[in-house]
């Protein structure tokens, strides 16, 4: 039962950190050029 | 519904069969691209390209970019210059943009195409001027940066992600709790963490509905967000209730937590197509495009707006704008319905100000003197004001209304009706919260919005931008449709019929005839100098106009006329050019009908639509565009000002009529009709005025735009029926006591799948004609 009770809290403690990081990633306005970011895997190919 | 793919660069149909190319803007863009080794434009975009829009104003006016140029200079290190930008639809745009500006050797660039705008870091000696108009040559057009309202789906978008990661671990847990965790300290961890977490999405999420319901209370509108913002409070009390009364039974937070998400998502969705259509295009006034007379000498030369100073004496002529305040010299007329709404024309005295904005209403032309310059006159903020039109339709109002309301009678009968048989207060707000949470409005609340999104991203990739939310509703009205003439059933540039005459010319008569034709905007010099090349040699010159005649240029003791026959010379055409009163040429110009013109009539016809044409030109070429483009000769208006074309609109309008036009005076007709179109994104005050802009050579998206509405409408009636039929059977179930929160958690996402499912499946773009 514990190792249950410590599993929740690890994987509530994983979900905030994603949504923290969301967050972030949306702070940084990485949804706004999506576009351009979409670009950078191939940026090495071309420089 | 599309038509098969056609031009080399964006795809679209060619007007002939065996064209390579839609029109010459693509055929220069897709030249441009191939000369500049920058084929993989094609490779990023799926092999098409963005349709070029032809403006009748491509001589740009790149005067803000002065301020910009002597702060690069002025700063000793890199300058970070921010510009909006016009037309950005994708990967393969910013690729191309970057690329040309490594060439340039520009330090850095960040293009974010959501918001339209461009952040460079430059050194010296990079060419601002230079990349700017390098980049405009492939379609795009740049600004200054305008600051823009904050975009509300970046609010939607954070608040979904906290939401949708709440309703995922609230159904884990509440998934531990339906397959038999029925007590213990683990039933009691889950059940506690999932109310925290709901009361986390519900003040995350649900913020965004109780604002809105708020606002609609104190304005006395009923609409679709009080149900809901109410279904949330009432659902989470009655868990929160319920949980300590250790009732596990009254515990909706999960299914609450779903509908929090889908309700959001919803909204994000309603809000994103939209907001990027209206930042693609540039947030200026359109100032580039409005042009004035001005008297100089003996003569008038045509100026833009921009350029005019307090003391300029303007010549004004009935139907036409005034462009800045001025001072009339001799007694007009003038209507004030632009700036007033007063329909009738109002009389000015000599002397008297005349406010920028008025309309000309006097049968000759209005001589005055600008008492202001542009920039201080008030038509800098009427273009800017956009219009704000309905929001939807009223039968979506009502529906809503009903909703709500009904929402709120089933609950309430419910509650009494269990308080009555069992005196059980926990029990029948049990069952009231049940009502409330199963009679979720997803049919509404997810499946239209998702509807209006596949609908609107599908028109964007046939070229055409919805601005307004309520258009699609509108727009499944429509039975009548008006264009304007020049510019939006015709493409706004005239030809030669026959350019041979001016092979015929001398070297010196043809410099002179190209002097005299890009002295001036007027749509025929416009085909003479297309039709003149760009091999001619010339010199400074001075040209004057005469309005109503033509030009005319002096030099070397010779005086050349380009202009109406019988002022110039005695030509056969509509044009004639003269040196020193003898004919060399003379010129008949034709109109060219966008190239799907009558097709498209044909098609609206076969819809349905009654068709008619509204020209400020005279009636007889008026009737010969219409008879081109297959309108019946008797729904062809011409000499309509703008006053005519608005009340027009008003007295043809019953709800359902679908006007499109591009020029200033279709301004006060593009407002008041239901719905209204335009080509004109080089003017941004009419796409401000309209539901929607159009950015192809041809009129296909507009029938387009028609036709999916109706769809859209029929898919809105199916989902309708689908969600009665669901709120009959749960809230029968509620009624009756059997609504347990897993049935619940079951059903209400399995109703917005079914929504979902039978939306996305009607409305899927499966074809596209370019990609967005």
């Amino acid at each position: 039962m514990e190792v249950l009770i410590l599993q929740v809290f690890v994987s509530l403690a994983l979900v905030t950190g994603s949504v923290l990081l969301f967050v972030f990633t949306f702070k940084q306005e990485d949804f706004d050029h999506g576009e351009r970011l979409a670009l950078r895997p191939l940026d090495q190919d071309d420089r | 519904m599309l038509e098969a793919v056609g031009c080399a660069h964006c795809g679209l149909p060619v007007p002939r069969a065996g064209d390579a190319y839609c029109c010459e803007g693509c055929r220069a863009v897709h030249d441009l691209i191939v000369a500049g080794d920058l084929e993989r434009y094609y490779d990023l975009r799926g092999a098409r390209g963005t349709p070029v829009v032809e403006t009748a104003h491509d001589r740009r006016d790149l005067k803000w970019l002065e301020a910009i140029e002597a702060r690069c200079a002025a700063s000793r290190g890199p300058a970070r210059v921010d510009l909006d930008v016009q037309g950005l639809h994708c990967s393969a745009c910013v690729w191309l943009i970057e690329t040309l500006f490594e060439r340039r050797g520009g330090a850095s660039l960040a293009i974010n195409p959501s918001a339209g705008r461009a952040h460079l870091i430059v050194a010296p000696p990079f060419d601002v001027r230079g990349f700017v108009t390098e980049v405009e040559r492939f379609g795009y057009r740049f600004g200054p940066p305008v600051a823009r309202p904050v975009r509300r789906s970046n609010a939607l978008l954070w608040r979904l992600g906290v939401c949708v990661a709440i309703a995922m671990n609230t159904m884990i847990f509440a998934i531990a709790i339906y397959a038999g965790l029925r007590s213990g300290p683990l039933h009691d961890l889950f059940e506690t963490l999932n109310l925290a977490l709901s009361t986390v999405s519900v003040v995350v999420g649900g913020g965004v509905f109780f604002r809105s319901a708020w606002a609609g209370i104190r304005r006395r509108v009923l609409h679709l967000d009080v149900p809901i913002a109410l279904g949330i409070s009432l659902a989470w009390a009655g868990s929160v209730a319920a949980f300590f009364a250790r009732r596990s039974s009254g515990i909706f937070v999960d299914t609450l937590d779903v509908f929090i998400a889908l309700m959001l998502l919803g909204r994000f969705l309603q809000e994103k197509v939209l907001e990027r259509n209206r930042a693609e295009l540039l947030e200026n006034d359109g100032a580039d495009g409005l042009l004035a007379r001005r008297k100089r000498g003996a003569g008038v030369e045509t100026v833009r707006c921009v350029e005019l100073e307090p003391g300029d004496r303007l010549v004004v002529a009935s139907g036409e704008l005034v462009p800045v305040d001025a001072r009339v010299e001799a007694p007009s007329s003038f209507s004030l319905d632009w700036l007033s709404g007063e329909s009738e024309p109002r009389s000015f005295g000599a002397g008297d100000e005349v406010p920028a904005g008025a309309f000309s209403a006097s049968p000759s032309p209005a001589v005055l003197v600008a008492v202001r310059d542009f920039a201080s006159s008030g038509l800098v903020e009427l273009l800017r004001t956009p219009v704000a039109r309905e929001g939807g339709s009223s039968w979506w109002n009502r529906l809503a209304k009903i909703y709500a309301a009904g929402v709120l009678v089933l609950a309430a009968v419910g509650f009494a009706a269990w308080m009555i048989a069992t005196r059980d207060l926990a029990r029948s707000l049990e069952v009231t919260t049940a009502v409330l949470v199963v009679t979720c409005p997803c049919a509404f609340g997810i499946a239209t919005p998702l509807a209006y999104d596949l609908a609107l991203t599908g028109l964007r990739r046939a070229g055409l931008f919805v601005r307004t939310p309520g258009f699609l509703d509108r727009a499944a009205r429509v039975r009548t449709v008006v264009f304007d003439k020049t510019g939006t059933l015709t493409t706004g540039a005239l030809r030669l019929r026959d350019a041979s005459p001016i092979d015929a010319l001398s070297a010196d008569d043809r410099a002179a005839l190209h002097d005299l034709a890009a002295a001036t905007w007027h749509p025929k010099s416009a085909a003479v100098l297309a039709a003149l090349g760009d091999a001619v040699s010339t010199s400074p010159a001075l040209v004057t106009e005469l309005p109503g005649r033509g030009v005319v240029l002096e030099r070397g003791g010779h005086a050349w006329r380009l202009g109406s026959p019988g002022w110039a010379g005695p030509g056969a055409g509509d044009l004639a050019f003269s040196r020193d009163g003898v004919l060399l040429a003379s010129f008949e110009t034709e109109e060219q009908l966008r190239p799907d013109a009558a097709r498209e009539v044909g098609a609206l016809s076969a819809l349905g639509c009654e068709v008619w044409l509204l020209s400020g030109d005279d009636p007889a070429r008026a009737a010969r565009a219409a008879a081109a483009a297959g309108i019946d000769p008797a729904r062809a208006i011409g000499s309509q000002s703008a006053q005519e074309k608005a009340a027009f609109v008003e007295s043809h309008d019953r709800a359902d009529l679908l006007m499109v036009g591009d020029g200033i005076n279709d301004g006060f007709a593009v407002e008041r009709a239901t719905c209204s179109g335009t080509p004109a994104i080089d003017r941004p005050f009419m796409a401000a005025r309209s539901d929607f802009y159009f950015v192809t050579p041809g009129l296909h998206p507009v029938r387009l735009a028609l036709d999916v509405a109706r769809k859209v409408a029929r898919v809105r009636g199916r989902n309708l029926a689908l969600a009665l039929a669901y709120n009959v059977l749960t809230i029968g179930l509620a009624y009756a006591g059997m609504m347990s929160p897993l049935l619940c958690a079951v059903l209400m996402p399995a109703s917005s799948l079914a929504t979902v499912l039978s939306t996305v499946a009607a409305l899927s773009p499966r074809s596209a004609t370019w990609k967005s």
